[in-house]
């Protein structure tokens, strides 16, 4: 029982073995990092389909981002102007492997690394089989409909800024949004 | 916005001995919307911890960048 015991402790976050907090230079694009990493992240991953190219994208998008900070005028939001960044840097890594005849399967790839190494079993198994169901899901969309699902979820994005985005209408948005959910549905159901 | 019919049901596919005496659990996870399914696992798929580390470190060797109007806005100029 003693062992069942420790094994249920919980992890400190301020034990040797936590990440060690990251030393920025510039606070402001420290601060930018910390709003907005988690969007940019998890864009690239079901974007891309698998998480080390998702890390990497986003570390990219990053660099990008703050080469780029001169220019960045505030005619847009700073998560649109990552947003625009993310989407540009995905579409071109995707061409480059689809030229390049390397498009892996990711079901053998994507999930050994998806889950924190935190989470308890039960976890574990529900978020892999439900993360590997959205990525079939999304996979068999088109490119436009995973891209507006993807970004539409993001419950700080208007639909004004989704439609800046990916340079159409809100109300286009709006019409293509609710066939991309149908289509969502009928794909996920199969995937049971 | 969708019918109750469209409503999405992950099941749970497994279940160890151990949970089943110790925490029970629903059989499944239902969400009312896909917007709420894919926020559901937007939540479960943080970015690596050490992904900051490394951003922060790739920065730090680089020239630093123009200033922006926002940066100057932060600073209060």
């Amino acid at each position: 029982m003693e062992s069942v015991a420790a094994i249920a402790e919980p992890v400190d976050p301020e034990s040797a073995s936590a990440p060690k907090r990251p030393k920025w230079g510039s606070p402001e694009f420290g601060a930018v990092y910390e709003e907005h990493a988690r969007g940019i992240y998890y864009l690239a991953l079901r974007f891309l389909g698998d998480p080390t190219a998702a890390e990497d994208a986003t570390h990219d998008v990053f660099l990008k981002a703050y080469r780029k900070l001169g220019d960045f005028r505030g005619d847009s939001a700073v998560r649109t102007w990552l947003y625009r960044i993310t989407i540009n840097h995905c579409q071109n890594l995707l061409q480059t492997w689809h030229r390049r005849h390397l498009f892996s399967n990711a079901d053998d790839v994507v999930w050994e690394t998806a889950v924190a190494a935190t989470d308890s079993p039960l976890r574990i198994l529900e978020t892999k089989e439900l993360g590997e169901r959205i990525q079939k899901t999304l996979d068999a969309l088109p490119e436009e409909y995973r891209l507006l699902l993807l970004l539409v979820a993001d419950e700080k994005m208007s639909y004004d800024e989704v439609a800046e985005l990916t340079k159409q209408t809100p109300d286009a948005v709006r019409g293509k949004l609710h066939r991309a959910r149908k289509a969502f549905v009928a794909h996920f159901q199969k995937t049971a | 916005m969708e019918p109750p019919s469209s409503k999405l049901q992950h099941q749970q596919v497994e279940e160890t001995t151990e949970q089943k005496q110790t925490a029970p659990q629903p059989a499944g996870r239902e969400f009312d919307s896909v917007d709420e399914m894919i926020r559901y696992d937007a939540l479960q798929n943080p970015p690596p911890a050490e992904l900051a580390n490394r951003v922060a470190e790739t920065v730090a060797d680089l020239p630093k960048p123009a200033r922006s109007w926002w940066q100057k806005w932060f600073s209060g100029e």
